[in-house]
C-alpha cells in the first residue's frame, strides 16, 4: 500500500528506491518538499511530514549519513510503517556496510540490488497485525482487589484518631517552647524604666513639632503646578521665538524642517546597507571563525590516521547527547532565544547526531557545538534571493510601484524604520510615496509628515528625487487609502509605496481582519513584519498569530503571508540576539533589515556568521 | 674527549631537561607542518543554484553511471582521473558537487573556496529565463568573493538539461546572463558593504565587475577565463550528440 520507499545518501544520490508500479516521477517531488521543508529548515525533530496527499515518514541514519523516506496516501492509516523503516534499515545497513564506508565512488558504482529483501520485509511487516489493545476485564482491575470493608467510611472514623496523634504531635513541641524561656526576675526599677520608654514612644510628635519651630516661622509653601498658573506668569510661560517666521506647528524653531548640520552628512554616507556587527570581544574571532569551522570537518590528517586506527571509536548515543544539548537549551533561552524554539533546535540536533561515529580527537561537546553552530546560520541564511532594489527596477520596468506593507505590534519601531528604508532607497536614486494608513493612533500622521519634511530636505526637489506623504487623517478605512496611495503612485510616476499601518495586537481578531482585508485587496509586493530584538517568548506567538490571520481571512488560495522581517531596537539588546532566531525559524522568512538605532542612517543588513557567534560565545 | 661530553650530558640534569624540552619542541613543530601543510590547489567545483543538475553531473563524470538525484544536503566529493595528455601524464582532481539550497551552500563553499583550481557553473538551460535573477544573482556573488577573486579560477558555465526541448542554447543564455548581470553588478553593490572592514570577510562588495562605462560583458572581466558549454546528462530526442564530453575537456584542460 506504499507510494515509494526511498534511500538516498544525504547529498543527494538516490541509492535505491521502490515505487509504486515502478512510476518514477512520484517520489522526487514529494522528497524534494519533504528536504527543504524537516531538513533545511530544521524541523528534524519530529517524524512525519505531509505533502499534499502523500504522507511522509522517515528515518535518519547519521553514520552513513543516509536517509529513508516512506511515502503513503495520507488517509490510509498504516500502523506496520515505523517497523518497516528500522527493519529495512538495519537489513540495508548491515548487507551494504562495506560499500557504504568506501565513499562516494563506491557508492555511485555499486548496485543496490534489495529489491527482493524489501519485498520480503515488507510482506513480514504487513502480516503482523498489530491487535487492538484488549480492555481489561473487572477480575484485572485494582478496585476487585480491595476489601469491602476497607471501602466503607465508618462514622467513628478511624482516620481522625490519627489527625489527633498527629496534633497532639504538633502541640508537645509548642508547648515545650512555650515553657523554654526562662522566667524573669521582676525588678521593680526595671518595670519603671520600662514605662518610661513606652510613654516617650507614644509621643513622638512633641519632639518633631520641637524641631520645627526651631527652624524658624516658615510657614505653608504654596505648591507649583507644572500645567497650571494665571495671566500672571504668561511672560514667563512664552516659549515663541520671535525672531522665527519660518516654524509651524510643532516645530520649535529650527528651520529647514528640522535639520540640523550633523544630520545633513547623512547624505553622504554610502548608498550600501552595511553589514551588521555585534558586540563581540575579539573582531579578529569572526574573521577567524570561518577557518576555524572547517578545520574540523576536514577529514584528519596522516598520522592521525594510524592512531584512529588503534584507537576504538564511539557511535553517539541519545543519552550522550541529551546533556550537552540540555545545557546548550538553556545557553540559547539565555541569550533570549523563545523557550520551545530552543527545544526543538536541539531536537534536530539531536536527530542529526543520533548514531554518527565521533573521530578520535572530537569531543562530543565540540561536535555538537559545531553541528548547532551549522544549524543556526542555515536557519538565518536566506531561503530566496533579497534583493529589493532589483525587484524595485523590475517593478519600473513594467511602469507600476513597488508596493511594501509594514505591519507589526504596538511600538516596535514600524514608522520610524519606515522612514530608515525610505531614506536608503532615496539614497539610491527612488521616489518614495508614504501612505498613512496608521489612522488611529493620535500623531501618526504628523509622524510620518515629519519624516516627509526631513527627507525632502535631505534630498530637494530640484535635482533629487524626493519623498511624498499620502494621507487622509484619521479615523478612515485603511484598505481604501492605501488604494488611493497606489494609484497616486501609478499616476504621479512614484517608484515606491510604503504603507504604514497601525500597530495590534495578535489576538485582536477586528484589527487581524481589516490587516488582511489591506494586504488582500492591494496586493503588495512585499509584507514586512517589523519585531524588535527584545521580544522573548512573544515572538513565536506574535508571528504565528500574524500568518495565519493573513492566510484565513484572505479568502484565496495562495494567501500572501509575512514575506519578512525587519528586526529592530538591535542596539539595545548587547549579544542577547536571540529573537532573530526565534523569529526566522517560526516563519522560516529572511530578516531584511535589521534597525539599530532612530536616525536614519542606522539600518544594517544581517551577517548570519557574526550574529549566531555572538549567540554561542 | 667525547666520554668527557656525554658524561657531562648524561650526569648533569639541567642539560638533560633542557635537550629533553628541545627534542619535544622539535618534533611538535614536524608534526605541526606536516598537519598543517596546505595541499595545492587540486579542486573542481560544481556550483549552481538547485535544481540545475550538479548531483547528476557529477555521478556521471565520476563513474559514468546516471543516477537518480534529490536535493543534496551535503557536498559530494570524489577523485577524478583526467584522461591522458600529450604526454601521456594523467592528473588526479578532486570533484566537489556543492549543494544548491541557499541555506546551506555559503557554509559548504568556504570550505572548499580556496582549493578550486576550476569553477563549473551549472545552469538548467529549459528553466534559465525563468530563474535568471537567481542565477545571475549567485554568479555574482562568486565572482566578487574575497577568496575565488584572489586565486581567480577558471570558469566553466554548463548550461545543463539540453535533451529537454525548451532548454536554451548557450548563446541565448549567455545574453540573458550579460543583461541581468549588468542590472545585478549595481543593486548588490549598493545592499552590501564592507567599507570599515567589521562585515563578513568574503563580501568583496567594492568589486564592480566589467567596465563601469559599458553595459556588462564576461569578455571585460580580466580576471577570470569564462567560457560557455552545453551539455546533458541524458540523451535526448533531438540534439543527440550532446553529451558531457565538452565539460571533460575542459576538466582536462586545467
Amino acid at each position: 500500500m506504499l507510494d515509494f520507499f526511498t534511500i538516498f545518501s544525504k547529498s543527494g544520490l538516490v541509492l535505491w528506491y521502490y515505487a509504486f508500479q515502478d512510476v518514477k516521477g512520484n517520489f522526487t517531488d514529494p522528497v524534494n518538499a519533504f528536504i527543504k521543508s524537516v531538513i533545511l529548515q530544521e524541523r528534524g525533530g519530529s517524524a512525519a511530514f505531509v505533502h499534499g496527499t502523500v504522507q511522509m515518514k522517515y528515518m535518519q541514519d547519521n553514520e552513513f549519513e543516509l536517509i529513508f523516506v516512506v511515502g503513503y496516501q495520507k488517509i490510509l492509516t498504516l500502523s506496520y510503517v515505523d517497523k518497516l523503516i528500522d527493519d529495512v534499515h538495519r537489513s540495508f545497513r548491515d548487507r551494504y556496510r562495506q560499500q557504504l564506508l568506501d565513499g562516494t565512488l563506491a557508492m555511485l558504482t555499486a548496485d543496490f540490488d534489495f529489491k527482493s529483501t524489501f519485498a520480503h520485509l515488507l510482506k513480514n511487516a504487513e502480516h503482523v497485525t498489530v491487535l487492538p489493545k484488549q480492555m481489561k476485564g473487572f477480575s484485572e482491575s485494582k478496585k476487585s482487589q480491595k476489601t469491602i470493608e476497607s471501602l466503607k467510611i465508618k462514622k467513628t472514623e478511624p482516620t481522625s484518631k490519627k489527625n489527633d496523634r498527629r496534633n497532639s504531635e504538633i502541640e508537645k513541641p509548642k508547648a515545650a517552647e512555650v515553657i523554654d524561656p526562662p522566667k524573669e526576675e521582676v525588678n521593680p526599677d526595671e518595670i519603671a524604666r520600662r514605662i518610661e520608654e513606652f510613654k516617650r514612644k507614644k509621643t513622638p510628635k512633641a519632639t518633631k513639632t520641637e524641631k520645627k519651630q526651631k527652624k524658624g516661622k516658615t510657614g505653608k509653601q504654596m505648591r507649583i503646578w507644572d500645567q497650571g498658573g494665571s495671566a500672571k506668569d504668561a511672560a514667563v510661560l512664552d516659549y515663541s521665538n520671535p525672531n522665527d517666521t519660518s516654524s509651524t506647528n510643532g516645530h520649535n524653531g529650527r528651520a529647514n524642517g528640522g535639520i540640523t548640520e550633523e544630520e545633513r552628512g547623512w547624505i553622504q554616507g554610502s548608498q550600501h546597507i552595511q553589514e551588521l556587527v555585534v558586540e563581540n570581544d575579539s573582531e579578529a574571532e569572526t574573521a577567524a571563525s570561518p577557518d576555524v569551522a572547517p578545520s574540523n570537518r576536514k577529514k584528519s590528517t596522516g598520522i592521525f590516521n594510524l592512531f584512529s586506527n588503534l584507537v576504538g571509536s564511539k557511535a553517539l548515543s541519545k543519552d550522550d547527547l541529551a546533556n550537552v544539548l540540555k545545557a546548550m537549551s538553556e545557553h540559547l533561552i539565555g541569550k533570549n532565544v523563545a523557550a520551545e524554539i530552543a527545544e526543538k533546535m536541539c531536537d534536530s540536533v539531536s536527530a542529526k547526531l543520533e548514531g554518527k561515529v565521533l573521530g578520535t580527537f572530537e569531543t562530543i561537546a565540540s561536535t555538537v557545538k559545531q553541528s548547532l553552530q551549522e544549524s543556526l546560520v542555515q536557519i538565518l541564511t536566506p531561503k530566496r534571493r533579497v534583493d529589493i532594489l532589483r525587484d524595485v527596477l523590475e517593478a519600473q520596468r513594467v511602469s507600476r510601484p513597488y508596493v511594501i506593507a509594514f505591519c507589526g505590534v504596538n511600538g516596535v519601531g514600524k514608522s520610524t524604520n519606515l522612514a530608515k528604508i525610505s531614506f536608503w532607497l532615496m539614497k539610491n536614486g527612488f521616489r518614495v510615496l508614504i501612505a498613512a494608513c496608521d489612522t488611529f493612533r493620535a500623531g501618526a500622521v504628523e509622524q510620518l509628515r515629519t519624516h516627509e519634511a526631513r527627507l525632502n530636505s535631505l534630498y530637494p526637489d530640484g535635482d533629487q528625487p524626493k519623498c511624498r506623504l499620502y494621507e487622509k487623517g484619521y479615523g478612515k478605512d485603511a484598505a481604501h487609502i492605501a488604494m488611493q496611495a497606489i494609484n497616486a503612485a501609478k499616476e504621479q510616476g512614484y517608484d515606491i509605496v510604503m504603507i504604514d499601518t497601525a500597530g495590534r495586537m495578535q489576538d485582536n481578531e477586528p484589527l487581524m481582519r481589516s490587516l488582511s482585508k489591506l494586504v488582500t485587496v492591494n496586493s503588495p509586493d512585499l509584507v514586512l513584519f517589523v519585531g524588535e530584538a527584545l521580544v522573548g517568548n512573544e515572538a513565536v506567538d506574535q508571528l504565528q498569530k500574524f500568518n495565519q490571520a493573513l492566510a484565513d481571512h484572505s479568502n484565496m488560495v495562495n494567501p500572501h503571508c509575512i514575506d519578512g522581517i525587519v528586526l529592530t531596537k538591535f542596539d539595545t539588546i548587547d549579544d542577547k540576539v536571540g529573537a532573530a532566531i526565534s523569529m526566522t525559524y517560526t516563519t522560516g522568512q529572511p530578516i531584511v533589515f535589521v534597525g539599530t538605532g532612530q536616525s536614519y542612517p542606522d539600518l544594517r543588513s544581517l551577517n548570519p556568521k557574526a550574529v549566531v557567534n555572538a549567540l554561542l560565545k | 674527549m667525547m666520554d668527557s661530553w656525554l658524561d657531562f650530558l648524561l650526569y648533569d640534569d639541567g642539560v638533560r631537561v633542557a635537550a629533553a624540552t628541545i627534542l619535544v619542541l622539535v618534533l611538535t613543530a614536524v608534526l605541526y607542518l606536516y598537519a598543517t601543510s596546505k595541499p595545492p590547489r587540486s579542486s573542481v567545483l560544481l556550483v549552481g543554484i538547485p535544481g540545475a543538475g550538479k548531483t547528476h553531473l557529477f555521478a556521471q563524470l565520476v563513474s559514468g553511471e546516471t543516477k537518480e538525484t534529490v536535493t543534496s544536503l551535503r557536498e559530494n566529493e570524489a577523485i577524478y582521473n583526467t584522461s591522458a595528455d600529450s604526454s601521456g601524464k594523467t592528473k588526479q582532481l578532486s570533484l566537489v558537487d556543492v549543494p544548491g539550497s541557499s541555506s546551506i551552500r555559503d557554509q559548504i563553499l568556504d570550505n572548499y573556496k580556496h582549493k578550486a583550481k576550476g569553477l563549473i557553473y551549472v545552469i538548467d538551460g529549459e528553466n534559465a529565463s525563468r530563474n535568471i535573477k537567481d542565477v545571475a544573482a549567485f554568479l555574482h556573488r562568486l565572482l566578487t568573493d574575497d577568496v575565488i577573486s584572489k586565486f581567480h579560477p577558471d570558469i566553466l558555465i554548463a548550461c545543463n538539461k539540453q535533451d529537454l526541448l525548451q532548454s536554451k542554447s548557450k548563446r541565448v543564455i549567455q545574453g540573458l546572463l550579460e543583461n541581468e548581470l549588468n542590472t545585478v553588478r549595481k543593486t548588490q553593490n549598493a545592499q552590501l558593504s564592507d567599507e570599515d572592514g567589521t562585515g563578513d570577510a568574503t563580501r568583496g562588495a567594492n568589486v564592480f565587475l566589467g567596465k563601469k562605462s559599458e553595459s556588462f560583458k564576461f569578455e571585460h572581466l580580466n580576471k577570470f577565463h569564462v567560457k560557455f558549454c552545453e551539455c546533458s546528462g541524458k540523451p535526448g530526442e533531438e540534439k543527440e550528440n550532446i553529451d558531457i564530453s565538452e565539460v571533460k575537456d575542459w576538466i582536462n584542460s586545467l
